[in-house]
């Protein structure tokens, strides 16, 4: 499992791809770091801080739609060059499964991690909003989960791709519309999508959203163990 | 060993394997033989996990696997398809490494897969099938595409696994060479198994069923040819200047063909009962 983990990882990192949404991630943090003087960067009664907050909030958003496009062939790509014929030999589906979600969950959690070091040296500060860290976290661990079941599902690449930038549109479209209408339907469907759970006032939620991701996990390594490559 | 009792197989409806039962034994090299489109490559999958059965039972111990030459990682290069394959497999890349110089690929090991010609692809697909500790290798026509001296030495390769005790499951179209390595043959059409057995045995059984060969040597052979074939209903071809091949029913007639031609005082050079190959055997309706 560390064989896939490591070598996909390091291919994931040097492609072009990788690179620019990079770029993109940690210039956002930049930005936001050196021209939202307003947004204290120190941590309010609740714990959080408004400028990390509002940084990750925006990654949120984008984070679901760059996800499709880095890691929609995570497993897709795979099955339709038919590589994974060299791996499910020698490993079992679930551990192959399991490393390809961490490769990219890695990416993100590295993602943040540049994006703070960022923010904490153009503000001068140092300070760790628990909570915040927290809610994105988790709150990629359901988006990776959802695109590596995508993946799995979808016949090639690019059909996975597709289906991930549609979910990702259609995701906050939902909850935006759920927020503003009252519509017992669109709350049941909310309570499903992550972006509740950012700005929760209660952390058991949290674990709700933590659920939903090892359900979409648990049901893409299921659909991956019967899959025929 | 690979013990495969009553395998069936479909997609989308299509019966492509229909109750086939087969071994691999170890310190054997088992050949399955097959037009395209016959099944193997869906019993290769089937074996080794790719696809689901219908229905049946596959019993096997650990399995490396030489899979199609064209679903390599391209991105790779040769060096790092084998260390990444050596980490897989938890061992060295020593071994990996050796035979790639063996197979005189090492010089190329440093360029991206993508480059390969069809050989090499082949040649690095075949040399991450052969390292590491397994029960049973199986290797989907290893040498098409690659030259003749690799394809010796691939050869080589094989049969230091066997004599190793490992169980080997060999495919290709290249029906001398498998006559020259193969213990046991299974010949697959489609999707049944039709016929099995030792070499010797599928070509004595084959034969016991049809003609018998002859070649006949003479400096007069097209004239040899054109008496026999007025006078008798055999079937002769033209070999060269100087040779024919006859196809004589049994021995009867034979005696009647040569004592026509000592007859008309036909010098005969040499004449020999041709045996018949593999590829003959299993190609010749």
């Amino acid at each position: 499992m560390q064989a896939v983990y490591l070598y996909g990882l390091k291919h994931e990192l040097k492609s072009m791809k990788t690179i620019i949404i990079s770029i993109v991630f940690i210039g956002l943090s930049f930005l936001i770091a050196k021209y939202s003087g307003s947004l204290s960067i120190i941590l309010d009664s609740n714990g959080s801080s408004p400028a990390i907050q509002l940084m990750f909030l925006c990654y949120a958003f984008m984070g679901f739609l760059f996800s499709s496009i880095l890691f929609g062939g995570i497993v897709s790509k795979e099955v339709e060059t038919e590589t994974l014929r060299y791996i499910t030999p020698y490993l079992s589906r679930r551990k192959i499964y399991t490393a390809k979600y961490l490769i990219t969950i890695t990416y993100f959690l590295l993602v943040i991690l540049l994006a703070l070091i960022v923010v904490f040296s153009v503000r001068g500060v140092i300070v760790v909003p628990w909570r915040d860290l927290l809610s994105i976290i988790v709150f990629f661990l359901y988006i990776e989960s959802v695109i590596i079941m995508v993946s799995t599902i979808s016949k090639n690449e690019r059909t996975a791709t597709l289906v991930g930038i549609v979910l990702s549109l259609l995701f906050p479209a939902i909850f935006t519309v759920a927020y503003f209408r009252d519509n017992i339907f669109l709350d049941v469907i909310d309570w499903l999508l992550p972006y509740r759970y950012l700005e929760g006032e209660n952390s058991w939620e949290l674990l709700i959203l933590l659920l939903l991701a090892c359900a979409a996990f648990y049901v893409g390594m299921v659909i991956f163990e019967r899959k025929e490559i | 060993m690979i013990e495969c009792f009553s395998i069936n197989k479909s997609f989308n409806k299509n019966k492509v394997l229909k109750d086939v039962s087969l071994q691999v034994k170890n310190n054997q090299i088992t050949s399955l033989i097959g037009s395209n489109g016959a099944g193997k490559s869906t019993l290769i999958g089937v074996m080794v996990g790719y696809y689901r059965i219908d229905s049946g039972k596959v019993m096997k111990s650990n399995i490396s696997v030489m899979p199609d030459a064209n679903s390599l990682f391209e991105d790779f290069t040769g060096e790092e398809f084998l260390n990444f394959m050596s980490k897989l497999k938890k061992i060295s890349n020593t071994r990996a490494l050796e035979l790639a110089d063996a197979l005189m690929l090492k010089e190329d090991l440093k360029k991206k897969i993508s480059g390969y010609s069809f050989g090499m692809k082949k040649k690095i697909s075949f040399i991450q099938a052969c390292i590491g500790n397994y029960d049973t290798y199986i290797l989907d026509e290893p040498t098409s595409g690659v030259d003749e001296p690799s394809a010796i030495m691939m050869l080589e390769i094989v049969e230091q696994l066997k004599e190793s005790g490992s169980a080997i499951l060999l495919t290709s179209h290249n029906l001398d060479e498998l006559e020259r390595v193969s213990d046991f043959v299974y010949i697959i059409e489609n999707g049944e198994i039709v016929s099995k057995g030792s070499v010797a045995d599928i070509i004595s059984r084959k034969s016991s069923q049809n003609n018998l060969l002859y070649v006949l040597k003479s400096l007069k052979a097209s004239e040899i040819y054109r008496t026999i074939t007025e006078y008798f209903n055999i079937e002769i071809k033209i070999q060269s200047k100087t040779e024919l091949e006859l196809e004589i029913k049994n021995e009867k007639e034979l005696r009647e063909v040569l004592s026509y031609i000592f007859e008309k005082e036909y010098l005969i050079t040499e004449i020999y009962q041709k045996k018949k190959s593999l590829r003959e055997t299993v190609y010749k309706k």
